[in-house]
C-alpha cells in the first residue's frame, strides 16, 4: 500500500533547533576561530547560491549558465540600496530582499530565451548574459566601474546566512513538492509530452527561472555584505565555474546535494588554501575524479532523507534475513 | 585607414575562426562542449613561448623557428589532448552529458593552473615568429605579419576542409557526428575517430596560438580563457559542428571587435554587442546561423 | 459541416517542404464514438493526431473542438481543455513514480497559485489531496495499483502502455487519441485492450480516437473509420462498409488478406 510521507515536524525542526544550537555556541562562546567562522558562512551563502542554481540546472535540467548575471544584479542591487537608502543594520532583511527582486526581474527576463533556444545554444545563451551584465557592471561609473562598490556596510553575520538558508531550503521544496515542482521534473524528461499533458511549460520556466534568480540575488546580496565590497571581476568565469561545480558534484535536482556540494567545495578550497594557486591543480583533478566515479554527482537526485529510508530498509532486511537463516541452521 | 582597419577584421577574424574550427570539431564529433580547450590553447602557448626562445639560441632563421616550433607545440598539445580524452571523457562516454562537461571543467581547471605555477604568473611576451618587416599597398604601410596570418589560416582551413571532404578519416568524422550507432554498423571504429578528432582540435589550436601569439605577443597563463569562450560563441553562432559555421561566426565576430569600438563611445562595449548579436541569432534561428534545424520527432 | 460533432477537420492540410503528410482531409467525429484511422505506414495517420493536439499547426484547413476553431492554440491549452492522447512509441517520465507521472498530467485542473504554494495555504493542501486520491482511483480502475511507487521506466511494456492511458485520463478529457495501443500486443492481448477501452469509454464518457494498423481492434470496436493512403482520405464509413469498399481492399484490406 501506499503509505504517505507526511512532513514530519519533529523530524525538520529538531535538525533545525540542534544547528542553530551549534551555531551560536560556537558563535558567542568563541569556541572556533575567526577565519573558520568565515568558512561557515561562506558554507551557507554559497549552499543558498546553489540552492538557486539548482533549481533551473537541477530540476529543471537545463544547462544554464546565468548564474553569475544573477549574482551580480543582486549584489549591486543591495550594495546600492545600502549605500543610498537602507543604511541601519535593522533593514538588512529590506536589502537581501531588494537584491533578490531585482536578480528576480532579470531572471524573469532570462525566462524568456528558454521557451524557443534548447541545450548548448541556451548554455550559450546565459553564458552572454553573464557576461555582458560584467561587462556592463565594469563600464558604469556609478557603481564605481572595474573598482566596483567599496565600503559596503558588513552587516551579514552567521544568523543571516544560515536563517536566509533555512528560508531558502524551506521555499524549494515548498516549490517542488507543488504542482510547479513536478511540473520541472516533468520537462526536464520530456518537454513535448509534458506539454501534451497539459503542463504550462513557459509559465514553469518562468518560476523557475525566477525563484533561481531570487535566491541567487540573496546570497550575492549576503556575500557583498559579508566581504564589505564588490568589484565586476568576481562574477566572471569562476563564479560560473564554481557554481557548475558545486551544482554537479553535490547532485542535480537535491536539496541535499546542493547543500553538501557547497560545503565540500568551500571546505576543499578554504583547507587548500596553504597550498596556494596549486590548489586550483588539486581540485581540478579531484573534479574528474569525481565525476568519473559517481558520475551523477553525490546525491544523484536523492535526498538525505531517501538515503536514511534506504539504510533503514537495509538493517530490517538483513535482520529478518538473519532470522531466516537462524531458522534453516536450526 | 579603412584598408588597415579591412586587414585586422581578416586578421582577428581568421584567428578567431582557427580557433572555433579547432573547437567545432570535438564539439561536432564527440558531441561535447570541451571547456578544456581553451587550456590546450594556453599549452600551445607556452610551448611555442619556450621551443621558439630556445630555438632563436641556436639560429635566427625566423620562419624555421617559427614552423619547428608550431610542429614541437603541436606534438605536445596533441599528446595532452590525447591523454585528457583517455583518462577524463572516455570513461564517461555512456554518463549523462552534464558529467562530461563538468570533468571538462576539471581538466581545464587543473591544465590552467598548472601552467601558471610551472610558468608563473607574469605575462610572457612571444618572441616575433614572422620577420618583422612592412610592406605597402595602396600608399598604406601593413606589417607583414598580419599578412601572414591571414594566409596562413586559410591556407590551414583549406587543408582542413581537403581532409574532411576527400579523405576516408573524413568521411567517417562526418558519419561518427551524425550518428555514433549508424557509424559503428558501419565499421567505423568511433573511439578512433574521436581520438583523431581531439588531435585535429590541438593541432588547429596550437596553429591559432601561434597566429594569436604574432599578433599581440604578450600573454599570460589565463589566456586561453577569452580564446575559449570567444570560440565557443562563434561555434554556435555559426551552428554546431559546422566548419563553414565555424568560420562565418570567427570571422563575425572579427567583424564585430573591430568595427564595433570605432563606433561605440568605450570599446568594451564590444563584448556587450557581441553577445547581443548572438543572443539575437539564437532567438531567430536556434540553432545557429548554418546549423540544420531539427524537426521534433513525436 | 455537422455541428453535433465533437471533432472536425475541414480541409485539413499538413506539408513538410514538399512532403504532403495530410493532404485536404475531412472527417467529423460524434460524441461517445469510438473513431477509427488505418491505413499504411506513412499514410498520415499520426500527423492527423500532431496537428489535432496541437504540436504541428495545419498549413491549411480548419480544425474545430465542440465547434472552436483550434488550430493555433498551444498544445497544453488543447490539452488542458479536453483532447488528450497517448504515444505511439511511450513518453512516459520514465524517471518518475507511476503515481507522480499521473499527478503531473492534473496541472491544468489544479487550482492554486504560487501564493497557496508558498504560505502552504488549505487550498493547496485540499488540492493535493484531492488529486492524489483521484490519481490512486484512476490507477485503480486500470489495475495499476501495485506500480503506484515504482518508477515508470522500471516497469514492463503491458504495463507502460496502461500508464500512459491513465495519465492520459488524468487530464480529465473529453476526447482521448490513442496512437497505436495495440502495438507488439497479440490477439490475446488485443481483446484484453477491446474491452479496456470500452470500459474507459463509458466510464468516463468519452470520444475515443484509434490510430492503429490491428485490424481486430479496429474492426471490433470502432463505429466509423476513416480510411487514409499517402495522407489522403480514402474512405469513411461503418467497419462493414469499409471491408467491403473495392477502393480500400486494393489498397490496404486486399494486401492484408493476401497475407492472412
Amino acid at each position: 500500500m501506499i503509505t504517505k510521507r507526511k512532513n514530519h515536524l519533529l523530524g525538520d525542526v529538531i535538525p533545525v533547533i540542534i544547528i542553530a544550537a551549534i551555531l551560536i555556541v560556537l558563535k558567542e562562546f568563541k569556541l572556533i576561530s575567526t577565519s573558520r567562522l568565515l568558512i561557515l558562512q561562506y558554507i551557507g551563502l554559497y549552499s543558498i547560491f546553489v540552492l538557486g542554481i539548482n533549481m533551473v540546472n537541477g530540476y529543471l535540467g537545463i544547462f544554464s549558465l546565468a548564474h553569475a548575471g544573477f549574482m551580480a544584479s543582486g549584489a549591486y542591487a543591495a550594495a546600492i540600496s545600502s549605500k543610498y537608502f537602507f543604511k541601519e543594520s535593522w533593514m538588512f532583511p529590506l536589502i537581501l530582499l531588494f537584491g533578490g527582486l531585482i536578480a528576480m526581474l532579470i531572471g524573469l527576463i532570462m525566462s524568456i530565451p528558454s521557451f524557443k533556444a534548447k541545450g548548448d545554444y541556451l548554455a550559450i545563451i546565459t553564458l552572454g548574459f553573464s557576461l555582458i551584465v560584467q561587462s556592463f557592471l565594469q563600464n558604469w561609473r556609478f557603481v564605481g566601474a572595474s573598482k566596483g562598490i567599496n565600503n559596503v556596510a558588513k552587516f551579514t553575520n552567521i544568523y543571516w546566512v544560515y536563517g536566509c538558508l533555512l528560508f531558502a531550503i524551506i521555499i524549494v521544496r515548498k516549490f517542488i513538492n507543488s504542482k510547479y515542482g513536478r511540473s520541472l521534473k516533468a520537462i526536464r524528461e520530456d518537454q513535448v509530452a509534458s506539454e501534451l499533458v497539459s503542463v504550462d511549460v513557459k509559465r514553469a520556466k518562468t518560476i523557475a527561472f525566477a525563484v533561481s534568480a531570487f535566491l541567487i540575488g540573496i546570497s550575492g546580496a549576503l556575500l557583498v555584505h559579508l566581504l564589505g565590497y564588490t568589484s565586476p571581476s568576481a562574477y566572471g568565469y569562476t563564479n560560473i565555474v564554481d557554481g557548475l561545480v558545486m551544482v554537479y558534484l553535490g547532485g542535480m535536482g537535491s536539496i541535499t546535494g546542493s547543500i553538501v556540494g557547497a560545503t565540500l567545495w568551500q571546505i576543499l578550497i578554504q583547507t587548500l588554501k596553504n597550498l596556494g594557486t596549486w590548489r586550483w591543480v588539486v581540485g581540478g583533478g579531484l573534479l574528474c575524479v569525481i565525476m568519473i566515479f559517481l558520475t551523477n554527482g553525490i546525491f544523484g537526485n536523492k535526498e538525505l532523507s531517501d538515503a536514511i529510508h534506504a539504510i533503514r530498509k537495509y538493517f530490517s532486511r538483513s535482520k529478518t534475513n538473519k532470522t531466516i537463516s537462524e531458522e534453516t541452521t536450526k | 585607414m579603412l584598408l588597415q582597419q579591412f586587414i585586422n577584421f581578416l586578421q582577428l577574424g581568421s584567428i578567431y575562426a582557427l580557433a572555433a574550427i579547432s573547437f567545432s570539431m570535438v564539439y561536432g564529433i564527440a558531441g561535447l562542449v570541451n571547456f578544456a580547450h581553451g587550456s590546450v590553447f594556453t599549452i600551445a602557448m607556452y610551448l611555442l613561448f619556450y621551443a621558439s626562445t630556445l630555438l632563436f639560441k641556436i639560429t635566427s632563421a625566423t620562419w624555421g623557428v617559427f614552423v619547428l616550433s608550431l610542429m614541437i607545440a603541436s606534438l605536445g598539445t596533441s599528446i595532452v589532448a590525447i591523454l585528457m580524452e583517455r583518462i577524463a571523457y572516455k570513461p564517461l562516454r555512456n554518463a549523462p552529458p552534464i558529467s562530461v562537461v563538468v570533468s571538462s571543467v576539471g581538466v581545464g581547471m587543473l591544465l590552467e593552473y598548472l601552467a601558471l605555477n610551472l610558468a608563473g604568473s607574469k605575462a610572457k611576451r612571444m618572441p616575433n615568429l614572422i620577420p618583422d618587416i612592412t610592406i605597402d599597398i595602396a600608399g598604406t604601410t601593413i606589417p607583414l605579419f598580419k599578412i601572414m596570418i591571414i594566409v596562413i589560416a586559410f591556407i590551414a582551413m583549406i587543408i582542413l576542409s581537403l581532409l574532411v571532404r576527400k579523405t576516408q578519416l573524413g568521411v567517417a568524422m562526418r558519419a561518427v557526428s551524425q550518428d555514433k550507432t549508424a557509424a559503428a554498423f558501419m565499421g567505423i571504429d568511433s573511439n578512433r575517430v574521436i581520438t583523431y578528432s581531439f588531435i585535429f582540435g590541438a593541432v588547429l589550436a596550437t596553429i591559432a596560438a601561434g597566429l594569436y601569439g604574432s599578433a599581440y605577443s604578450i600573454f599570460a597563463y589565463n589566456v586561453g580563457d577569452t580564446i575559449n569562450w570567444w570560440s565557443f560563441i562563434a561555434a554556435v553562432l555559426g551552428g554546431i559542428g559546422s566548419i563553414e559555421g565555424a568560420v562565418l561566426g570567427g570571422f563575425i565576430l572579427g567583424g564585430i571587435n573591430v568595427i564595433a569600438p570605432m563606433v561605440l563611445p568605450v570599446s568594451s562595449y564590444k563584448d556587450i554587442v557581441a553577445f547581443g548579436v548572438l543572443i539575437f541569432v539564437l532567438l531567430i534561428k536556434p540553432t545557429g546561423l548554418l546549423g540544420k534545424n531539427a524537426a521534433e520527432k513525436v | 459541416m455537422n455541428n453535433e460533432a465533437i471533432v472536425s477537420f475541414k480541409n485539413v492540410c499538413m506539408y513538410f517542404g514538399g512532403v504532403k503528410a495530410i493532404d485536404d482531409i475531412s472527417f467529423d467525429v460524434d460524441e461517445g464514438q469510438v473513431f477509427g484511422i488505418i491505413g499504411p505506414n506513412g499514410a498520415g495517420k499520426t500527423t492527423i493526431f500532431n496537428v489535432l493536439s496541437g504540436i504541428y499547426k495545419p498549413t491549411s484547413g480548419d480544425i474545430y473542438f465542440h465547434n472552436r476553431r483550434i488550430n493555433n492554440l498551444p498544445p497544453n491549452y488543447i490539452t488542458g481543455n479536453g483532447i488528450t492522447r497517448t504515444f505511439q512509441n511511450i513518453r512516459l517520465f520514465e524517471n518518475q513514480t507511476v503515481l507522480d507521472n499521473l499527478k503531473i498530467a492534473h496541472y491544468s485542473h489544479i487550482r492554486y497559485g504560487i501564493m497557496d504554494v508558498i504560505f502552504t495555504s488549505n487550498r493547496f493542501k485540499k488540492e493535493e489531496e484531492r488529486i492524489e486520491e483521484e490519481s490512486l482511483a484512476i490507477l485503480d480502475f486500470m489495475n495499476l495499483t501495485a506500480y503506484a511507487e515504482q518508477k515508470a521506466g522500471a516497469l514492463p511494456y503491458g504495463a507502460q502502455r496502461r500508464i500512459e492511458i491513465a495519465r492520459a485520463l488524468s487530464c480529465k478529457p473529453e476526447v482521448l487519441l490513442l496512437d497505436e495501443p495495440a502495438a507488439g500486443m497479440n490477439p490475446v492481448e488485443i481483446d484484453e485492450l477491446n474491452q479496456l477501452i470500452l470500459k474507459i469509454r463509458n466510464q468516463f464518457n468519452l470520444t475515443v480516437l484509434v490510430v492503429e494498423h490491428q485490424m481486430r481492434l479496429v474492426m471490433e470496436i470502432c463505429n466509423e473509420i476513416l480510411v487514409t493512403n499517402f495522407g489522403r482520405k480514402l474512405a469513411i464509413g461503418k467497419p462493414n462498409d469499409i471491408k467491403n469498399n473495392p477502393e480500400v481492399l486494393e489498397a490496404y484490406l486486399g494486401k492484408v488478406k493476401s497475407n492472412e
